[in-house]
């Protein structure tokens, strides 16, 4: 019995290691690749370990682009959308949950519905919008299509409907507000949703490519993914300084999941043991 | 008798009392959300509507065409039809083994008696946060036919490794394996969450009623997980529906037209964005978008409805 | 627990309310600099503004700053973009009315903006036509003037070239120095430097398969002294007999002497590293190579002729830089792109872009030419043939999907031509630009 259970241990940690290995290899490539020279990524056999590290193209990235203020944007518009999506989806969302009212199936639909048209067909009408009204090259306009996700409605919703209605009932008995009860009872209760939302937008804000370089007309409005973009050419991409810029933009948000997985995944583990 | 009278009457007020109060805070809730979709969605939405009844040059004069784009694209053009199987192709093939192997990796990591589960959980999630251009980059070398690492392993057990990206016939598998790649990660974070809601005593329960590992996953883990099972299959679907990024990263460059070869990786919309970014005409584009739109509608109508029949009992 | 997940709460929707308001106070004043939008050029203490947008490259991007922070006439609003987007931006902004001043166009997609009444014409007082023919090479403006106007000046000027592996050349025991005389002589030393172990290949012959765009460039180009497009009816003319003879010749490479195949290195630039005899490319990759592989030793020739054994055209490509007819400022706009491709500035942008010039002038100094592979790119200019497809991606999409149905699909040359020559009509009528 003991013997068992030590294989399965061990075979359980293999496969973990295995998939690891996996995952990472390619993080490994892109970071192992920022050290090394463009002829040196580009040539074949391909090399894993740089022939010699060297900071150059971190310097190069630095030198030629303003990355401080392309991070701090970035920061920026991520907070914003980051904000107003969890607000706005855990609001709605509470609403498709948990109340009834005429409508609600069909807005609910149309609403589910929006995720199904690309956004590469909104993108005009919105850009004629965000110029129309005076909008483009401001925060306002950068964040302007990630403020409100019919994804993060859904998520919420369907989180929402697994929380028992008693627990609305006797708040409502008690003489709770509909906002306390929202905030005191459902908020905390949706931590897991929230969280798997914040990570969520998080990595679309800090990816959005198009509409920042739509809306953008000065660098002293780009992101990071902008930035980055100035790397790639019509003849050669510099692959060098790509992946110095890619590994700095990635950066920041694996430090975010770390310190968010820890509080929100493990923290929802322990107080459910109590 | 009549104090039930009064009794019912009573309870026929407060409910329909209830039934305004109800809806009254429903919009309140919702007032945030749709003012902004009015604004950032709806509105851009019904604009693409009348682009697609229009020969809408950007910037040029537009011409009324009523339903000729719609008309054109069933009926004439074969590149859309292709663009159609691949996608479905696509989703098919990635959603499966996307969710069972997060829900495997999900229910591995969730022990709280495992060590590094906390570094576990963050190799995994690694690559949903990594560069798409980074990793477009790494994943076309990996596919790399003749000497890339993975038909290297291949060839290590003797298997023929294909041509990947180079063969029309194999390309969108190559695609399929990054995707999964980049994808499961999220999908193992929903699956997380979701057995945080499982309270630990039923598993204790089961075990102490002699359940095998096999067993408690199969009859108490995973019916409580189906809420977040279906969710995932929903916004895979809906995500798979949508490919373009990665296809646009694996096999398009400065040098060379994303999609191919001959379209073998042309998704819908892809095949939208060439349509419209090409000839800097919207009327046609948002056609085949409107088209595609009403094929996830019914997919997703169907799921819906599973997903509320779960919810129901 | 509840009291801190309050506070949080509350902490969030402050920290979203300040956001907003900084971002739309910031945004407010941020407009307010700008102006009335990018296309707006207002005459603040005599200069204007003029925006200015192209697609980025290393080189390109920085000559052009050096020259926007040079320039005296006006104050340049440079912007240089992503160039897989670059068209996403144009369009989105030609759609808003705020559109940049001087722009840069391929030379083939010139006449559609035109169309869509986009463009203003070169005014007489910057330089008449006749100037304009006088000053600049055939190739480079053929495609600028629409219906007896001159709608932009050329730049970015390419020839398509063959690029010799000079090591591999002497280890085949070929002489790197000859240019090729006929198509078989190329097509005998290709299949020299093509090295294969047992069923797979260790070195190509001529780097041709990882999307040899250029290839579809040149394939309909070097089979009419006037290019793929008659320029009288506007109509795809590479479905006739020379057409068919060029796309046999150029796959055969392929499909029939096996010198390079899709799934060698696919994916890698197999001359940079070393694993290709050939290839062919754009002039400009000579800087790219000096770049992505400085120990390369490559030089640079002409191809031989592919159709008629008399006539040796070479495949040519250029921009140009356009002035939008919503520009307020016209003068200084095109004095703008006026000094942009103007003697003394190609000169710069030979020295440091690796350009080759549109000035007829330059062809003819010889202080410009002391590199070999530079020589050789001026030379090809005075045999340059414009490819002349009415569209950019477009166009060439059909005409890769031609190479890909003969290559990959093996379907016969005649009818994957014929197909393709159907397309690009229908691609042509999409457009009004035939009936």
């Amino acid at each position: 019995m003991r013997g068992t259970a030590r294989t399965l241990d061990v075979t359980k940690y293999l496969l973990l290691l295995v998939g690891a290995v996996t995952m990472l290899t390619p993080l490994a490539w892109m970071v192992l690749a920022s050290f090394k020279t463009l002829p040196e990524i580009l040539a074949f056999p391909p090399t894993f370990l740089p022939e010699q590290v060297n900071l150059d193209n971190y310097r190069a990235v630095f030198d030629t682009a303003d990355f401080v203020r392309y991070f701090l944007n970035s920061v920026v518009i991520a907070a914003i959308s980051v904000a107003s999506v969890l607000i706005t989806s855990s609001m709605a969302g509470y609403a498709f949950a948990k109340f009834s009212f005429p409508g609600r199936d069909v807005l609910f639909v149309v609403v589910l519905a929006t995720l199904m048209i690309p956004f590469q067909v909104r993108v005009i009408p919105l850009y004629v919008l965000a110029s129309d009204l005076q909008l483009l090259n401001t925060y306002a306009g950068m964040v302007m299509p990630t403020l409100v996700d019919a994804f993060g409605i859904f998520l919420m919703r369907q989180y929402m409907l697994s929380i028992p209605n008693e627990l609305i009932e006797s708040a409502r008995v008690d003489g709770a507000g509909e906002f306390r009860i929202f905030v005191q009872i459902m908020l905390p209760l949706a931590k897991p949703a929230l969280s798997a939302l914040t990570i969520f937008t998080l990595v679309v804000s800090w990816e959005s490519f198009l509409w920042p370089l739509l809306v953008a007309s000065s660098p002293e409005m780009y992101t990071l993914p902008l930035g980055l973009a100035q790397f790639a050419g019509r003849f050669v991409d510099r692959t060098d300084l790509q992946m110095a810029a890619a590994t700095l933009t990635v950066l920041p948000l694996l430090i975010a999941f770390l310190i968010m997985q820890k509080r929100f995944i493990e923290g929802m583990a322990t107080t459910g043991m109590k | 008798m009549s104090s039930v009278a009064v009794r019912r009457e009573r309870r026929a007020t407060t409910r329909r009392g209830q039934r305004r109060h109800q809806t009254t805070w429903a919009y309140v809730f919702l007032a945030p959300a749709l003012v902004l979709f009015g604004l950032t969605v709806f509105y851009p939405m019904l604009r693409a509507l009348q682009y697609s009844l229009h020969k809408w040059p950007l910037g040029g004069t537009k011409v009324f065409v009523g339903l000729d784009n719609y008309r054109r694209l069933l009926f004439d053009d074969g590149d859309f039809r292709q663009s159609v199987e691949v996608t479905l192709y696509f989703t098919v093939l990635s959603v499966l083994p996307t969710i069972l192997l997060a829900l495997f990796a999900a229910v591995l990591l969730n022990d709280v008696r495992l060590r590094l589960r906390g570094l576990f959980r963050t190799i995994y999630f690694v690559p949903v946060v990594t560069s798409l251009v980074a990793v477009g980059y790494v994943w076309r070398a990996l596919l790399e036919p003749s000497f890339g690492l993975v038909n290297t392993v291949l060839d290590w057990f003797g298997l023929p490794g294909p041509g990947w990206l180079a063969d029309p016939d194999w390309a969108l598998d190559g695609i399929v394996l990054m995707a999964v790649w980049r994808d499961f990660g999220f999908y193992m974070v929903i699956f997380l969450a979701g057995l945080q809601a499982i309270p630990r005593d039923l598993g204790d329960a089961a075990r102490s009623d002699g359940a095998n590992a096999w067993q408690r996953f199969r009859h108490v883990t995973l019916p409580l997980l189906n809420p977040s099972i279906l969710l995932a299959a929903v916004i895979g679907v809906i995500n798979g529906l949508q490919l373009f990024t990665q296809v646009y990263v694996m096999t398009g460059s400065a040098q060379q037209l994303p999609g191919g070869p001959l379209g073998s990786t042309r998704s819908v919309v892809l095949y939208v964005v060439e349509q419209t970014f090409r000839p800097l005409e919207m009327g046609y584009g948002s056609a085949a978008a409107f088209v595609l739109f009403a094929m996830i509608m019914v997919v997703t109508l169907i799921q819906f409805r599973l997903i509320q029949r779960k919810f129901e009992y | 627990m509840r009291r801190k997940t309050v506070r949080s709460a509350t902490t969030l929707g402050a920290v979203l309310l300040c956001l907003t308001a900084t971002a739309c106070s910031g945004g407010e004043s941020a407009t307010e600099q700008r102006g009335e939008g990018a296309a707006g050029s207002e005459g603040s203490g005599g200069t204007s503004t003029i925006a200015h947008w192209q697609h980025h490259s290393d080189a390109r991007a920085k000559l052009v700053q050096d020259f926007a922070d040079n320039y005296d006439g006006a104050k340049i609003d440079f912007q240089s973009i992503p160039y897989e987007s670059y068209f996403q931006k144009l369009g989105a902004a030609l759609e808003a009315g705020n559109g940049p001043c001087v722009f840069q166009l391929p030379a083939n997609i010139l006449a559609e903006f035109h169309d869509r009444g986009e463009l203003a014409p070169v005014p007489e007082s910057v330089m008449s036509a006749t100037e304009i023919e006088e000053a600049f090479t055939p190739a480079s403006i053929r495609l600028l003037k629409i219906e007896g106007e001159y709608y932009a000046f050329p730049t970015d000027v390419q020839t398509l070239m063959l690029f010799y592996n000079d090591d591999l050349f002497k280890e085949a025991g070929l002489d790197p120095s000859q240019d090729f005389e006929t198509w078989d002589d190329l097509r005998e030393a290709a299949i020299l430097l093509t090295k294969v172990d047992g069923d797979r290949m260790t070195q190509a012959g001529i780097d041709i398969s990882a999307s040899p765009y250029q290839w579809y460039y040149s394939a309909p180009t070097l089979a009419y002294e006037d290019g793929l497009v008659n320029d009288e009816t506007l109509d795809v003319n590479y479905d006739s007999e020379p057409g068919y003879q060029v796309w046999e010749r150029l796959t055969a490479l392929v499909t029939e002497d096996g010198v390079d195949s899709p799934e060698f290195l696919a994916e890698q630039s197999k001359f940079a590293i070393g694993k290709a005899g050939m290839t062919f490319k754009e002039f400009t990759f000579t800087g790219v190579y000096n770049l992505t592989a400085p120990d390369l030793n490559f030089s640079v020739h002409p191809a031989p002729p592919v159709a008629d054994e008399t006539f040796a055209p070479v495949a040519s490509t250029s921009w140009s830089y356009a002035v939008s007819k919503d520009c307020e400022d016209q003068d200084a706009a095109w004095a703008w792109a006026e000094h942009l491709t103007s003697e003394e500035s190609q000169r710069t942008w030979i020295a440091e872009g690796g350009e080759l010039p549109s000035r007829s002038a330059l062809l003819e100094d010889t202080s410009l030419t002391k590199d070999p592979n530079i020589a050789v790119g001026f030379e090809s200019l005075t045999n340059a043939v414009p490819y002349d497809a009415m569209g950019w991606d477009d166009a060439f999409a059909v005409q890769q999907d031609i190479w890909d149905q003969i290559v990959l699909n093996g379907k016969d040359v005649k009818s994957a031509v014929d197909t393709g020559a159907e397309k690009e009509r229908a691609l042509y009528r999409r457009k009004g630009l035939i009936e």
